[in-house]
């Protein structure tokens, strides 16, 4: 980030843009901020359209076109900059005079999730939840786990054009991705069927707290033979349990991501 | 251009030279005869680089032929890189024009080679070639001095919170230490030459030694590059557990903080050499140091009403000690057309983890009847090596593949420690797990084609294979006294994906496509305990997805774009063993046969841009997931068996946002949004089961405005709130949310010189969660002082 500061600082005659962009921007910030601003432009450039970005840039191009981004993209559409390289990087006309220079010339998002969250406002708003990865922050960014211009918007693994399941999450949750002896079926679905990974309402990043998280796969049945309202899981009686908390909070499947001791995930 | 020019054209041919020399006396202010007046020494000028063929350069070449991604590799940012650059041998031969590429090519006779491209319609003036061709002639001095120059800017930044309430609520939400710190939060120094390379230094750094972010990096064209930095970063949890209202005593808290830092540091070393590949080895350090919370919460209990009631709301913690080693070679280079990429790593890595947890089962005692230490240890070396190619085979057609090897080597130990604190039961040890080992090998093989030769058509293929096996076992004491018996899993997995895209363009003013993904997983597990339990299941599992989505811009301010997904997801099992001490199909998996899963989505979005200033996007997400599972009838409960509906979630989220520069001093963003859920799982009665539904709502606004040339006004301001609040609290620990988190910020900042800027800044934080009885609440404030320096120079 600090070198979005010598790039913008003091580029642009209005001071709005020149102390805006110096001391409003995510990682200088270090504290979450309040309000996402749209990416800062070259105030002056106009947009080009990608055929002029593909001159230069041509192994992102000749992929982009068939990503979740770039297959909207086409030259004739009314809206310029709506679709394709300018969407995120703003107006390219100074880039290109430039004869390809950054500085002060277009806007390169890197590490700033300021351009992909001008339009992922759900996204944005997920970012601002009570838990959530530290995007805002400025401690993670965007790109560590997804590739905007590949085939895959998630982050190809080491090269491969598609990506393999829970890679990027393994890149920092090193205990939980790791294999175990006896596995969670759910972890071979991905950290995403359980996890929100931008951000939730509930503690760990859950998409639930409770045992509808786990019901919905976990079916418990009808089961005449027990009295009372028992819930039966697996065929086993799981009222006593249950009453304590949800299947992991009240102690018992504590081993959620896998075990190496016990095929239940008890410990 | 001012100043006689008269050409010397050694090797040119006669009627070359006189072509130039009339076109140069037809353009610029000289007398081709001039020569003619005075001696042959007298008349030769030498052209003048700066003034006469920079600016040529400049007008014509520069775009293509920076420093930046030069075309061929050719650059004409210096005389070095002039006479030596270029995928296609030499441009500029010295002293003769007539052998120089570049001249033959922005002459223009053959159109093939013709620079700058037909369709830049930019061709260099003839007058500016006869400049060209003399500035060669006479030894293509370039007199212009590289161009060096520094940069520096620092930003200090002290802050000052004051908090009421829960702190460590506080700290895990914004994920700060919540104190008085003082750090340069962002520095920059940057010298840059063009000969010698550029060298960059930046990052941050606080008076808080566990917060730190530095980062350096060399550049030498033509060479390779250096990098490296170390960076870490601590995050925090809430020390509170759960609540639970019908209580007398709440909140329960730990009597120590929960912080674990985050460190990363790395070097990586990049060779660089025209005409050769490009070799990389990098090295990257990880790691986790430190406590977070657990959701397994002790147990504490208490008379209720006349009733004795125990829940699960004690808090609980883990020690993290993980980290891991990476080293990563890595070559890329063009063979034959084809761009070719290896890359081989291995992973050191170590994870040590020690869980702690107490429980008190008498009414009303706070203190640790019972705690439980678990300590988890477990490394593992993990080799990968990834090949990777691609191809514009033709302009149509475009291909790609890869394939990728990784083994994996792991072992380690589990031990379990349950003590008494106060004596009330015995102490002992179990489940104990000795000799655990690990053995995964996996092989993934990927290919993709991208052709359109039909108008409007683009089609991308792709296909992926993979294989995992996986082996594990060791040995487990399941119980104190208990035998110590072997254990073993073995895993296996074929997945195959394959996906197409189709995208048509020649609808007007529209984009439209169509994509299919579909995936095969067949495995089976096995599981065994010596002494009691033995699994084998297959699996068979098809996953359909399609994918439609639609882009219209039909003018310059409005673009729609329409999106929807449906997928299939179906799981069959064959449960060829299942014995748990005994008793036959026990529990999982044997009592699923079956599960399916079905999603349909929709997403929509429309960006009006009414004026240049305006710019806004409201989007809306529908969402809607079935889940069926079929299982076994079972005597013992009861247990019919049968097709059963076990969950539906729906989900409607809508949002906007605008930005609106209403003037140039004044900028306004704001977005909103809005979602409702609601899962609903087949309760069967279970009146501890109930829905999770409700709603969220976030809004965010800013405004930026200039008070002055030199003074910014910042105001910001945003909100969340949701109401999960869940009303089983006679049967269980409600887990539902009812919070409502607010922040307000405004700052000033202003230039007090062409290199400083000060910004002072308060913030307001409010937390509000009264289904979690308001332990979690609290508000606070924060001040920040902000001063930035920036110098540069040149020299």
């Amino acid at each position: 980030m600090w070198r979005q500061i010598l790039e913008f600082g003091g580029r642009f005659g209005s001071p709005l843009w020149t102390l805006s962009a110096c001391l409003f921007c995510a990682s200088c910030a270090v504290e979450q901020r309040a309000a996402i601003e749209t990416p800062e432009t070259v105030i002056s450039a106009d947009f080009v359209g990608n055929s002029e970005c593909a001159t230069c840039h041509q192994e992102i191009e000749r992929q982009f076109e068939d990503s979740p981004h770039g297959r909207f993209h086409k030259p004739e559409l009314h809206m310029a900059g709506s679709t394709g390289c300018e969407s995120c990087h703003g107006p390219g006309s100074a880039h290109v005079a430039s004869g390809g220079q950054v500085q002060g010339q277009i806007y390169n998002p890197g590490r700033d999730p300021q351009s992909c969250l001008d339009c992922h406002i759900y996204e944005q708003a997920q970012f601002r939840l009570p838990h959530h990865h530290p995007v805002i922050e400025g401690q993670m960014n965007c790109v560590d786990c997804h590739d905007p211009h590949g085939m895959e918007i998630f982050k190809p693994s080491t090269g491969l054009a598609m990506a393999r399941r829970n890679q990027q999450c393994a890149q920092c949750h090193l205990e939980h991705s790791r294999p175990f002896i006896f596995e969670h079926e759910a972890m071979r679905e991905g950290c995403v069927t359980c996890h929100d990974q931008h951000g939730s309402i509930n503690d760990k990043m859950l998409r639930q707290p409770d045992f509808n998280l786990c019901l919905r796969c976990h079916a418990q049945v009808a089961a005449f033979a027990v009295p009372g309202d028992d819930i039966v899981i697996g065929n086993v009686p799981h009222a006593a349990f249950i009453s304590q908390g949800t299947c992991w909070t009240a102690g018992c499947h504590t081993a959620v991501h896998g075990s190496n001791v016990n095929p239940k995930l008890l410990q | 251009m001012n100043g006689n020019v008269v050409i010397n054209i050694p090797g040119a041919s006669a009627w070359t030279r006189a072509l130039s020399i009339a076109i140069l006396a037809l353009t610029q202010d000289v007398s081709p005869f001039v020569g003619n007046a005075r001696s042959q020494e007298e008349a030769v000028e030498t052209i003048d680089f700066r003034s006469q063929v920079a600016p040529i350069f400049e007008a014509h070449c520069l775009k293509c032929h920076g420093d930046i991604r030069p075309k061929g590799d050719f650059r004409l940012t210096g005389r070095e890189a002039a006479l030596t650059s270029g995928a296609y041998g030499k441009n500029i031969v010295v002293g003769d024009a007539d052998e120089s590429f570049l001249v033959e090519a922005i002459e223009r006779e053959d159109e093939d080679i013709a620079m700058p491209p037909e369709e830049e319609n930019n061709p260099v003036p003839p007058e500016s070639v006869a400049i060209i061709r003399a500035w060669i002639d006479q030894g293509a001095v370039w007199d212009e001095e590289p161009t060096r120059r520094a940069e520096f800017s620092m930003q200090s930044r002290w802050r000052l919170y004051s908090i009421n309430g829960n702190e460590s609520k506080f700290r895990e939400t914004l994920n700060v230490a919540g104190d008085g710190a003082f750090g340069v939060t962002d520095f920059g120094f940057l010298v840059d030459t063009s000969d010698r390379g550029t060298l960059e230094v930046g990052g941050s750094v606080w008076d808080d030694p566990n917060r730190y972010d530095v980062e350096l990096t060399y550049n030498r064209r033509d060479l390779g590059y250096l990098r490296a930095g170390a960076s870490n970063f601590r995050t925090y949890d809430n020390l509170l557990g759960e609540v639970y209202g019908p209580f007398d005593l709440q909140g329960f808290t730990l009597g120590r903080a929960l912080e674990r830092d985050h460190q990363r540091a790395f070097v990586d070393i990049g060779i660089q050499v025209p005409d050769l590949p490009e070799f990389t080895i990098g090295y990257d350090y990880f790691g986790v140091d430190g406590a977070k919370s657990l959701l397994e919460y002790g147990t504490y209990a208490e008379t209720v009403d006349g009733d004795f009631v125990s829940r699960a709301i004690r808090p609980s913690y883990k020690l993290q000690d993980h980290e891991r080693h990476r080293l990563e070679l890595g070559v890329k280079g063009t063979l034959g057309g084809v761009l070719i990429e290896d890359s081989a790593q291995i992973n050191w890595v170590d994870l040590d983890s020690f869980r702690v947890s107490d429980s008190s089962f008498s009414p009303g005692v706070v203190e640790a009847e019972q705690s439980t230490e678990i300590r988890d240890r477990f490394d593992y070396r993990q080799t990968a090596n990834t090949i990777r190619f691609e191809k514009q085979a033709k302009p149509w057609l475009f291909v790609s593949g890869g394939h990728l090897y990784s083994n994996l080597n792991g072992q380690g130990t589990f031990s379990q420690t349950t003590l008494s604190p106060t004596g009330a039961f015995g102490a002992f040890e179990g489940p104990i797990g000795q000799s655990l080992t690990l053995d995964q090998h996996s092989q993934v093989m990927n290919a993709n084609a991208s052709f359109g030769p039909w108008e409007g058509w683009t089609l991308t293929s792709g296909f992926q294979g993979e294989w995992l096996r996986q082996l594990g076992q060791g040995v487990v004491i399941n119980f104190p006294g208990g035998p110590a018996e072997a254990s073993r899993s073995r895993y296996e997995e074929f997945r195959a994906q394959e996906k197409i895209l189709a995208r048509y363009t020649k609808l007007k003013d529209s984009v439209v496509y169509f994509e299919g993904n579909f995936i095969q997983e067949g495995g089976e597990q096995r599981e065994s305990l010596e002494n009691g339990l033995f699994r084998i299941t297959d699996s068979d599992n098809l996953t359909r997805e399609a994918v439609a989505g639609f882009e219209y811009s039909p003018r310059r301010w409005v673009s729609l774009n329409i999106k929807g997904r449906h997928r299939q997801r179906r799981n069959d099992y064959d449960h060829l063993a299942d014995t748990s001490f005994g008793a036959p199909d026990d529990g999982y998996p044997a009592y699923i046969l079956d599960r399916d899963e079905r999603l349909d989505e929709i997403k929509t979005r429309l960006s009006l841009r009414p004026h240049r200033q305006i710019k806004t996007t409201v989007s809306y997400q529908y969402e809607d997931r079935d889940y069926e599972n079929t299982t076994v009838a079972d005597s013992f409960t009861g247990s019919p068996g049968g097709e059963l509906r076990t969950a539906d979630q729906r989900a409607h989220v809508a949002g906007a946002s605008i930005s609106y520069n209403p003037i140039p001093r004044l900028s306004l963003h704001s977005y909103a949004t809005y979602w409702n859920s609601r899962i609903r799982t087949e309760d069967q009665g279970a009146l501890a089961v109930v829905p999770f539904k409700g709603d969220v709502y976030s809004v965010s606004s800013g405004l930026t405005y200039s008070l002055d040339k030199k003074s910014d006004l910042t105001l910001s301001y945003a909100i969340s709130e949701a109401d999960y609040g869940q009303s089983n609290v006679d049967y269980t620990v409600p887990a539902g949310t009812e919070f409502r988190w607010s922040r307000l910020r405004s700052r000033v900042n202003r230039r007090f010189s062409k290199n400083v800027i000060a910004g002072l800044e308060y913030a307001y934080y409010d937390y509000e969660d009264p289904a979690a009885l308001s332990l979690s609440d609290f508000d606070g404030h924060g001040v920040f002082v902000t001063m930035e320096w920036r110098m540069s120079a040149s020299y």
